[in-house]
C-alpha cells in the first residue's frame, strides 16, 4: 500500500474524491449520526448552557493569564521532578524529543495518543534518527499500519469499515481475518502486550496541564495511555502551550465537557493525573517524566484576541461530529492534522493562508460547529473573517493574508458596491442586464457545474412592485 | 534568548487585555449533591452500565466474597500489597495454599505481565456520578497493580462514595498537591475504535471486580 498524501491546497479535488466513494460517505454518515444522538443524551440532567458558560470560562481565563500560568505550570512540575522543554516549532520539538530519546539510547518508542505530536510529524522525525515509534492507541495503531494519518481527532481510524481493517491487520500482521471486532481488538492487544514493555520511551499527549499542582491529566478508555506512562523507564508527554488549565477544581468541569461532547460518554475508563516520576519507594512508574510545550505559531495567533479564541480548544471534536460537511467528505480531504471546523480555524493560523485558503470557504456557516462547542468558540464567526484575511479584506496579521484575492473579482464587488449606493445608476444598470438577459451564456464554469445557468428577471421586484401599486 | 524566553515575550507582547478585572467564574453548575442512599444506588447504576461487577459486602464478610471472586475466575496468582489494611486482611484470611499471593514489589517487569492473573487494590475514595473509582497508588499497590493483571479487583468503602468528581477533589483538598499518579478507572478497559463497535478488554485490565464494603449505620 503507498501512502496517501492528501494536502489543504488540493481540497477541492480531494472533496470532489471522497464524495464519490459511497462507502467512505456512509462509514462517516453512520458515525456521526451516533454520535450526535449519544452527545445530546449524555447530558441529559446537565444545565448543558452553564457547564458550558463555565468550560469556556476557564478557558478564557486560562489563555488571558497563559504566560504567567506556563510558568506557574513549569515551576510546578520542576517542583515535582518533571523536565519542562520549549519548543517554538515542529521542528524544535522534534529536535528536543529525538534527542531525549538519544540520550537514553533509546532504539524504540511506544506512543499514546496525541495530536500536537501528529501535528509536529514526530513519528517521521524520530524515524529519521532511527527509533522506530509504535502507536498503541488502537485507531492509530490501525492508521499507522495503513501509513495514513487520522481522519478524526478522536477516533483515527473511523473512515475504515470493520472489514477494511480485518484486511488490513491480516496483510500486514497476519492476524486471521474476520469480521468480528472484538476478535479483532483482542489480536491487537496481544500484538502490543510486548510492545510496552520492550519500549524504551513512552510519550503521550496532554488533555490539561493544571498550573496550580503540576499535573498533567489524560483522558482515555483502552488502557494504552496508562501503559505508555507507567512501563517503559521515560514519560514524554508533549503538548501545545494552550493546554494549561489554571487550577485543579478548573478539571472536573472540562472533563465532564469533554468526554461528553466527544463521544457522548459520562465518563472514560481511566482518568490518568501525572505529578511526576516514581518517588522515594516507588517501584513503579517512570524514571524521568518530561513536558514538551509546543507553540508552533500558537504565540502568533495569540497576538489577536479573536484569533486567540480558537486556543480555548480542548479538542473534543464535536464540530467535526456535527459538521455537515466534514460528515460527507471525511477528515483526510482537508489534508490536515486537525479537519473539519476547528481545522479550519486552526491550520491557516499553523500553516499560512496560501495553502489553506480554500479551508474556511468549505462551510455552509450552518453554525451547528458554534452551537455545540463546550467551549463555545464562535467558530462561524471566525471562518467568515478568515475569508475576508484570504481576499485580503481583513487586518491582513495573518500570514498569507490576501492570498485569495482575485482583481476582477474585487474589482466587480467594488462596483457592485458603488452601483448600490448610487440609486441612478443602479437603476439604469438594471436596465441594461435586463437588455441582455439572454446574452448569458450556457455555461458559467463552476456555477454551470452543479446548478442551472442564472438568468436576470425580466423586470425587478422594485419593478413589479411600482406595477402593483399603480393598478 | 532560549526557545522559554522568545515564547514567552511573545505571549507578553499582546496588547495588555481590557483593564476590567476577570469576573470570579460560577462553579455552582458543578455542586450535584447526592443523598448518601442516592449515593450507593448511582454508583452501582453506572459501574454496572460500564460492564463492571460490583459485590455489596461487607467489612467481616468481604474476603469470603474476594475468595469467591477468585475461585469463580480460577485465579491461582494475585498480586496485592503488603501494608495497606486490605491487603493484609487479604493475606490473613486467604492462608489456605489454593493460590499465590504475590507482592508487586518482587515479581519486576517481564514477570509482572506473565505471572499475576489479578490485582488487588485498595481505593482512595468513588464517584457515585460516574461509578468512578479513585486510586492513588503507591510503594505498597503500585501503579500497575491495576494496570497488568487481566483482572482488576478493587476495595471500596461505601462512607467514601462521593457525588462527583467535583466533590471529591474539592473534599480531599487536591489543589494542595497529589501524588506522583492518581487514577479515576471507571470499568474494564474498552475501545470502540473498530467501526464504533464497542468492545471490552483493550490494553488495560479485561475485567474490573469492585468489592464494596457497606455499612449498617
Amino acid at each position: 500500500m503507498s501512502v496517501k498524501t492528501f494536502t489543504p491546497a488540493a481540497f477541492h479535488h480531494q472533496s470532489a474524491q471522497a464524495l464519490s466513494n459511497p462507502q467512505l460517505r456512509h462509514n462517516f454518515r453512520g458515525a456521526m449520526d451516533g454520535l450526535m444522538a449519544k452527545r445530546l443524551g449524555s447530558f441529559d440532567s446537565w444545565d448543558i448552557e452553564a457547564l458550558r458558560d463555565l468550560g469556556q470560562g476557564i478557558r478564557q481565563k486560562a489563555l488571558r493569564y497563559l504566560p504567567d500560568l506556563l510558568e506557574q505550570l513549569e515551576a510546578n512540575c520542576q517542583r515535582n521532578g518533571i523536565t519542562v522543554h520549549w519548543a517554538e516549532s515542529a521542528d524544535d520539538a522534534g529536535r528536543v524529543i529525538t534527542e531525549l530519546c538519544k540520550a537514553r539510547g533509546a532504539q524504540s518508542v511506544i506512543k499514546g495518543k496525541s495530536m500536537v505530536s501528529e501535528e509536529v510529524e514526530l513519528n517521521a522525525r524520530l524515524a529519521e534518527a532511527g527509533i522506530e515509534a509504535l502507536e498503541s492507541d488502537l485507531g492509530e495503531y490501525i492508521v499507522q499500519m495503513a501509513e495514513e494519518t487520522p481522519s478524526h481527532i478522536i477516533m483515527p481510524a473511523i473512515h475504515k469499515n470493520t472489514a477494511d481493517i480485518s484486511t488490513l491487520m491480516h496483510q500486514r500482521t497476519g492476524t486471521r481475518e474476520t469480521n468480528d471486532a472484538e476478535e479483532l481488538t483482542h489480536a491487537a492487544r496481544a500484538q502490543l502486550r510486548d510492545r510496552f514493555q520492550t519500549a524504551d520511551v513512552g510519550i503521550s499527549g496532554v488533555n490539561f496541564a493544571v498550573a496550580e499542582t503540576g499535573t498533567l491529566c489524560l483522558v482515555e478508555n483502552e488502557g494504552n495511555g496508562r501503559l505508555t506512562t507507567t512501563v517503559p523507564p521515560v514519560h514524554i508527554a508533549i503538548t501545545g502551550i494552550e493546554k494549561v488549565v489554571a487550577e485543579f477544581k478548573d478539571v472536573p468541569p472540562l472533563y465532564a465537557l469533554l468526554t461528553r461532547s466527544a463521544i457522548g460518554q459520562n465518563v472514560t475508563t481511566y482518568f490518568n493525573m501525572i505529578s511526576g516520576p516514581r518517588r522515594g519507594q516507588e517501584v513503579d512508574g517512570p524514571e524521568e517524566v518530561h513536558l514538551v510545550l509546543v507553540d508552533n505559531g500558537r504565540s502568533r495567533m495569540y497576538q489577536d484576541e479573536e484569533y486567540a479564541e480558537t486556543l480555548q480548544c480542548i479538542r473534543c471534536g464535536a464540530c467535526m461530529n456535527h459538521c455537515p460537511v466534514y460528515t460527507r467528505v471525511g477528515g483526510h480531504t482537508y489534508g490536515t492534522t486537525y479537519p473539519g471546523p476547528i481545522g479550519k480555524i486552526l491550520m491557516p493560523h499553523l500553516l499560512g493562508l496560501n495553502t489553506t485558503k480554500n479551508l474556511p470557504t468549505a462551510s455552509s456557516l450552518c453554525g451547528a460547529c458554534g452551537e455545540v462547542c463546550p467551549v463555545r468558540i464562535p467558530i462561524p464567526k471566525l471562518l467568515v473573517r478568515l475569508r475576508n484575511e484570504a481576499v485580503g479584506e481583513g487586518k491582513g496579521n495573518i500570514e498569507g493574508a490576501g492570498s485569495a484575492r482575485r482583481p476582477m473579482e474585487a474589482m466587480g464587488w467594488k462596483l457592485f458596491s458603488w452601483l448600490a449606493r448610487h440609486p441612478r445608476c443602479w437603476r439604469v444598470g438594471v436596465r441594461v442586464v435586463q437588455a441582455c438577459r439572454s446574452a448569458v451564456p450556457k455555461r458559467v464554469a463552476p456555477w454551470t457545474d452543479n446548478r442551472v445557468r442564472p438568468t436576470p428577471a425580466a423586470t425587478s421586484l422594485k419593478q413589479q412592485l411600482a406595477q402593483r401599486r399603480r393598478s | 534568548m532560549s526557545a522559554r524566553d522568545r515564547i514567552l515575550s511573545r505571549l507578553r507582547e499582546r496588547a495588555a487585555p481590557a483593564p476590567t478585572q476577570f469576573t470570579e467564574l460560577d462553579y455552582s453548575v458543578m455542586h450535584r449533591p447526592l443523598d448518601a442512599a442516592v449515593r450507593k444506588t448511582r454508583f452501582l447504576e453506572s459501574l454496572r452500565a460500564a460492564r463492571a461487577e460490583v459485590i455489596e459486602t461487607t467489612e467481616a464478610t468481604w474476603t469470603d466474597a474476594l475468595a469467591k471472586v477468585l475461585d469463580s475466575r480460577e485465579i491461582t496468582a494475585l498480586g496485592l500489597g503488603e501494608i495497606h489494611p486490605w491487603a493484609q486482611a487479604a493475606r490473613r484470611d486467604l492462608k489456605d495454599g489454593r493460590r499465590r499471593l504475590v507482592s508487586f514489589a518482587s515479581v519486576k517487569g517481564r514477570e509482572a505481565f506473565e505471572r499475576l492473573e489479578a490485582g488487588l487494590t485498595s481505593s482512595c475514595g468513588a464517584i457515585a456520578e460516574t461509578g468512578s473509582v479513585c486510586l492513588w497508588p503507591d510503594a505498597d499497590e503500585p501503579r500497575s497493580l491495576s494496570l497488568i493483571p487481566p483482572v482488576h479487583i478493587v476495595v471500596v468503602d461505601e462512607r467514601h462514595i462521593y457525588s462527583s468528581f467535583f466533590e471529591l477533589q474539592s473534599a480531599q483538598s487536591w489543589h494542595k498537591g497529589l501524588p506522583s499518579n492518581a487514577l479515576l478507572i471507571s470499568g474494564p478497559s474498552k475501545t470502540a475504535d473498530i467501526e464504533q463497535t464497542l468492545v471490552f478488554g483493550a490494553h488495560g485490565p479485561k475485567a474490573l471486580v469492585v468489592l464494596l464494603i457497606t455499612r449498617s449505620d
